[in-house]
This record gives structure tokens, C-alpha cells and sequence, in this order.
């Protein structure tokens, strides 16, 4: 779910690429189906089965309307999320809300 | 070795693919994951030798020319050869490639120049950059789900049009739309004869129609009919012959070679690319998308179509009219094409100095005669190069754009090929009409060729005493004709008809009259021949052979047997 000011909008993420190593996640999504041109998003991590936060981080624009990610994760998460692939079907969902440029 | 650290990377993203960690595989994602590897991780000194390849434009070059020309063949995916220039096209966006003035000319193009799309500008009336290159090349096809068939690069446009267009391009190479190329083919399409048999075949056509001439209006030809008949049928059956079993064989061989290619097709992903960053509205390009999605298959895999020769000549032409033509057409999946907004498209072709063809629907703003009126009131822009700060300008001058009008994508693979050939059509034409007189003619052809064995007479007779039948024992009536000869009834010829109803028998039937000039008082009197008959069509030649005769009496009691 992407978070504007008071608007919502849903829309599917494609994770492309998926990787918990030495306790940190390094993700990369593609917005579908249009991509945006935010460069920066506040991620908030949400579980799929109790529906609360469970992570936050921030997604930089990486070329060609990739995001990435990569922060370090709580011991039980990284354990569970370790075996993770990307075509699995992922135990999160995403709450994005547009950050203001760093640059 | 050189370049130790790209295969480094390679490793990296075909091992991250394998283990599961990246959705694309490494052909399709290379960009997304060099940017991940260079960025995060590479070590030190991988980093420090990708920047020390960058400093000199001679290592960048070498390094380009190591990629396209060894890695890409070395390296291989799924047992195939890598496309270097799209692998080069995709790591000139990203660091530290972007960077690098030898990749400039990557960033733009796959180097797989295609058939042009014209797609407007917003309010344009038609200028010449409303003709947009179209690039396309065939991926692997990923296992991910999400994927679509075909990808736009570099432009947005509605999926489904895309993948309209991808499935028009399918019924070429094996469905609907392959039926109407090979019919289109078939009726007017040159065939791949060598000049001297296009001649000899000619000729033969051209020797059929004087045999059938000589027989229908010449002379009797007397003893030599049967001659002349086994010249023509020999002749004809030849000609026949060798254009059926040629159509035939490459009719088969391009339904083969397009089933093939379109299980190539089906197994790839076909990326499109136009570098202007449009959203594209309608589907006016779907033509051009249709036969892109062709060339990005046919350039994968060139040596499918090697056998082939309808095929080759098709894909060799497309290859070599990527630089002068341009299509506009709304395609359906079947290859149908629907009409578009035209006057301002041809007057964008008009004033593109590089297009020379369009293909267009079938519209009427689209004939010659239209285009060349458009012609005589458009102003043409010439291109202006600079050479050393001199502007060379140049005069207008007459532009000469030849449009193909399609209502089906199959007449463009005919005009992209060069297929329509008015000598043949009319070649087909003729022979056409040959074949269906020779085929009414079989019967005729057949009964002087092989005749058949001699009938004899049979019940049942004449009810009436006015009246001779003589039934005959034959399945080919045709074949023969009766003769009565006597000194007391009229003589009289009369052919064999088969007859149905109450009586029904092949027979002869005459109106018995007392002769005029009577040599005779005996109503008996009299001879029944029965003689072959000759004809062709509706000439009839001199009476052929007396085979049987039967004494009139005979015939005349055969109804009271």
C-alpha cells in the first residue's frame, strides 16, 4: 500500500531480488504496473499472518523503477527469513509512504 | 585472463538465480544485478579494477569488444549464445558503464533496428520524428509468472496491446494468419524458379493453350487426334504437376519452419524498444510491434529459416527494410488490420527523409494516387548536417513514398517480401482457366486415350415400332455413337445417352422413317453399326472406329424377346 498525504493506493510489488546474510536484508521491488519516480519511500514491513508492523526501513529508487533495501533484522526474523526465495510467497506486506529527497 | 571480475559477477547472478535469491534470470535482470553486485558486492580490489578499466577509453573499448565478441559466447544461457549488444545496452544505465563515453552509444539502441512505428505527437500534424525507431530483441523466456510475452522498453503502452500484436506475429508463423500468406502466396506470390524454367514453364502454358486452340477451331486432325490429344494431356499434367508439387513443398516447409520459429516465439520474451519515453495511446503501432516481434525472433534463431525459402526471403528483407519503412495498423490477434488516423502519419513519412514504404491499412488515404496528392502540397524537410560549423541547406525536392495497403498482416509479410508478382498472378490465371477447360474436357480426353472395350447390345428395345433403341452394355455412354444404315428406313447417326425412368438403359434412341428414296420393300432391311465417337468438348472430329454391327432385324425383335 502506497500512502500519500490522505490518499491510499494498492498496488502489487514484484520482489526481484531477496537476500538475508550476516543478519541484514538486502531486497530489491519493482512497483507494478506503472513505476513510480519517488526516489525515496519509508518501508514499513508488515506480517502477513498478525497484520502489524513488524520493520521499517527506507527503499532508495535504484535504476530503472527498482527499489532497494537493506537493513539489519530482528535474530528471529533474519532465522525465518533466511531460507526465504524470491518466488516463495513473501510473509510481509509493504506500507510505502514517499520520504523527501536526502539529495 | 582478462576481465576476471565480470565473471565474477556472472557467477554471482547465475548462482543468486539458481539458489533463488533474484526473480529474473540473469540474461533478463543483468542491469538490476550488476547494479546489485557492483554496489554491495564486489570487494575492494574488484572495484578498483572495473575503475582502472574505465580511466582509458582504450580499456573500454576493449573491454566492449571482450563482452561482445568472447564473453557473450563463452559464457551461454540455457545453451545459448548470449546477445551482446543487448546485454551492452542494458549495462550502459548503470554505474559505473553510464559513465563510460564508449557505452554512449549503447544507451539508446539494441543495434536490432526494426520497422518504424509512426506514432504522433500530441497535436501533431505530422512531423518527421512522429516516425519513431522500433528495436526488438527475443529473451529467454523467465520462469516468473509475472513476466509478460512482451516487455516495452524505453516507452509505455497498454500490455494487452502488446501482447495482441505478439499473438498476430504467432498466427503468422502458425495459424489464421499463416493460411492467408500462403493463400496471398499461392494466387499472386513469385516462385523461387531459376529464369530459364520461369521461361520453359511459360512456354508450356502458352503450348497447352494452342493445343486446345488447334483442337477446339483447327482442322480435323484425322489419324493424328490421338497424337495431339497425348501431347496436350502430357504436357498439361506436367505443368500442373510441377507447380502443385512446388507450392506444395514450400507451403509445407514454411508451416514447419513457422511452427518452429513460433514455439521459439512462445519461449521468449520479446522486448520492444523505442527510446522516446512515450505512453503510448491506441494501438496504431501494433503493425509495426507485429512485425518487430517477427525480425527479434527470426534474428534469435537465423538458422531456423535457412531451409526454408518463402521464410528466408521474408525475414532477409525485413532485416534490410528496417532502415526504409514504416508501419502504422491496428492488429488483432488473428492479423487483421483496422484503420487508423492516416493523413497526418503520411505526411510524417513524407517529411522523414529515410522512409521510402509504408505500410498502411486498407484506407483509401493510403493509395498512391492520395499519398501524391499529400506529396504535392506537404513541404518536405531535407536533414541538415553541419560539417565544421557550416550549415549545408538543401532544396526541397520531390519524395517518393510508396504505400502497401494491408487489411491483413499477412499482405505486409507479402510486400516486406517482395512477394507480389504480376507475371505470375497472371501465369495463374492462365493456367487456372487451362485447368478447368482440360479438367471439363477429362471425359473426352479420356475416351480417345484409353477407349473403352466394345459394348454389345442389350435389352431392352424400342417399345414403340416407330421408334430403334439400342441399349448398350457401357459405363461411357460418351464413347460411342449409332449408325443405322438401310435401303428402307432413313439412315440416321445418333450419339449414346444415358437414360434413367421406367426404361432406363445407355442407349441410342432414332425416329424410324421410311427413306425418301426406298432401294428396298423389305422393312427388315438394314445394318446397326456402332462406331467410336471423338470429340473434345463440343467439337465433334470425324467418326472413329466401326467396332460392332448388329442386322436391324435383330435390334428391331430384341423387344419382343
Amino acid at each position: 500500500m502506497i500512502s500519500e498525504g490522505n490518499e491510499e493506493q494498492e498496488a502489487p510489488a514484484r520482489v526481484l531480488y531477496m537476500n538475508v546474510r550476516d543478519g541484514r536484508l538486502r531486497l530489491r521491488f519493482q512497483l507494478a504496473p506503472v513505476p513510480r519516480s519517488d526516489r525515496l519511500f519509508e518501508l514499513t514491513f508488515v506480517s502477513e499472518t498478525g497484520l502489524r508492523p513488524i520493520l521499517s526501513a527506507q527503499a532508495d529508487l535504484s535504476g530503472d523503477g527498482e527499489y532497494r533495501v537493506d537493513v539489519e533484522l530482528p535474530s528471529e526474523l533474519a532465522a525465518a527469513w533466511e531460507t526465504l526465495k524470491v518466488t516463495d510467497p513473501m510473509p510481509f506486506r509493504f506500507i510505502l509512504r514517499p520520504a523527501p529527497d536526502k539529495t | 585472463m582478462r576481465f576476471v571480475w565480470f565473471w565474477t559477477f556472472w557467477h554471482w547472478t547465475t548462482e543468486g538465480f539458481r539458489s533463488g535469491a533474484l526473480l529474473r534470470s540473469p540474461l533478463q535482470g543483468v542491469a538490476s544485478h550488476w547494479d546489485e553486485w557492483y554496489q554491495h558486492e564486489a570487494s575492494e580490489s574488484e572495484r578498483q579494477e572495473i575503475d582502472a578499466a574505465g580511466r582509458s577509453v582504450f580499456e573500454q573499448r576493449r573491454f566492449i569488444c571482450w563482452l561482445a565478441r568472447r564473453w557473450a559466447r563463452e559464457a551461454r544461457w540455457r545453451d545459448e549464445v548470449l546477445p551482446g549488444r543487448y546485454v551492452l545496452a542494458q549495462l550502459s544505465r548503470v554505474s559505473p558503464f553510464d559513465k563510460w563515453p564508449v557505452f554512449e552509444k549503447y544507451r539508446t539502441t539494441y543495434a536490432s533496428p526494426g520497422i518504424a512505428a509512426i506514432v504522433l505527437d500530441q497535436e501533431s500534424a505530422g512531423e518527421p520524428g512522429d516516425v519513431r525507431r522500433v528495436e526488438a530483441v527475443a529473451l529467454t523466456q523467465d520462469e516468473d509468472a509475472a513476466a509478460g510475452a512482451v516487455v516495452s522498453d524505453g516507452f509505455h503502452t497498454d500490455s494487452g496491446e502488446l501482447n495482441t500484436a505478439c499473438r498476430a506475429a504467432m498466427s503468422l508463423l502458425n495459424g489464421k494468419g499463416l493460411v492467408v500468406f500462403i493463400a496471398l502466396w499461392i494466387v499472386a506470390g513469385v516462385r523461387p524458379y531459376p529464369r530459364f524454367l520461369r521461361v520453359v514453364l511459360i512456354a508450356g502454358w502458352i503450348a497447352v493453350v494452342a493445343l486446345i486452340v488447334r483442337l477446339l477451331f483447327g482442322s480435323d486432325p484425322g489419324p493424328q487426334l490421338m497424337i495431339n490429344v497425348a501431347v496436350l494431356f502430357a504436357l498439361w499434367s506436367l505443368l500442373l504437376l510441377t507447380s502443385v508439387a512446388v507450392v506444395a513443398a514450400l507451403a509445407f516447409n514454411a508451416w514447419r519452419t513457422g511452427r518452429e520459429l513460433r514455439r521459439r516465439m512462445e519461449a521468449r520474451q520479446i522486448h520492444l524498444r523505442m527510446s522516446d519515453g512515450l505512453s503510448v495511446q491506441g494501438g496504431s503501432a501494433g503493425l509495426a510491434f507485429c512485425l518487430n516481434a517477427l525480425l527479434a525472433t527470426y534474428r534469435s534463431h537465423p538458422h531456423v529459416t535457412r531451409p526454408t525459402w518463402l521464410w528466408e526471403r521474408f525475414f532477409r528483407r525485413l532485416r534490410d527494410a528496417s532502415q526504409t519503412w514504416a508501419a502504422t495498423g491496428i492488429v488483432d490477434a488473428d492479423g487483421g488490420v483496422d484503420h487508423v488516423v492516416l493523413d497526418p502519419k503520411i505526411r510524417a513519412c513524407l517529411r522523414n527523409a529515410n522512409v521510402t514504404d509504408v505500410l498502411t491499412p486498407w484506407q483509401d488515404e493510403a493509395r498512391q494516387s492520395a499519398i501524391e496528392r499529400v506529396a504535392a502540397t506537404t513541404r518536405l524537410v531535407e536533414p541538415t548536417r553541419q560539417t565544421g560549423g557550416m550549415v549545408l541547406g538543401f532544396a526541397s525536392v520531390k519524395k517518393k513514398l510508396r504505400s502497401h495497403r494491408c487489411r491483413h498482416a499477412a499482405q505486409s509479410i507479402m510486400a516486406v517480401g517482395d512477394f507480389t508478382s504480376r507475371s505470375q498472378l497472371m501465369a495463374n490465371v492462365l493456367a487456372l482457366a487451362v485447368t478447368v477447360v482440360m479438367a471439363l474436357a477429362l471425359p473426352d480426353i479420356r475416351n480417345v486415350l484409353t477407349p473403352p472395350a466394345p459394348p454389345r447390345v442389350v435389352l431392352p428395345g424400342s417399345p414403340s415400332p416407330y421408334y430403334l433403341w439400342v441399349s448398350l452394355d457401357t459405363k461411357r455412354p460418351d464413347a460411342f455413337r449409332v449408325e443405322l444404315e438401310s435401303g428402307f428406313w432413313s439412315n440416321r447417326r445418333s450419339d449414346v445417352v444415358d437414360y434413367g425412368g421406367a426404361d432406363a438403359s445407355v442407349r441410342a434412341e432414332m425416329r424410324l422413317s421410311r427413306h425418301g428414296r426406298q432401294t428396298t420393300i423389305d422393312e427388315r432391311d438394314g445394318t446397326v453399326w456402332i462406331e467410336r465417337r471423338n470429340k473434345f468438348l463440343n467439337r465433334e472430329f470425324q467418326a472413329g472406329e466401326r467396332i460392332a454391327s448388329y442386322p436391324f432385324a435383330h435390334i428391331t425383335g430384341l423387344h419382343h424377346d
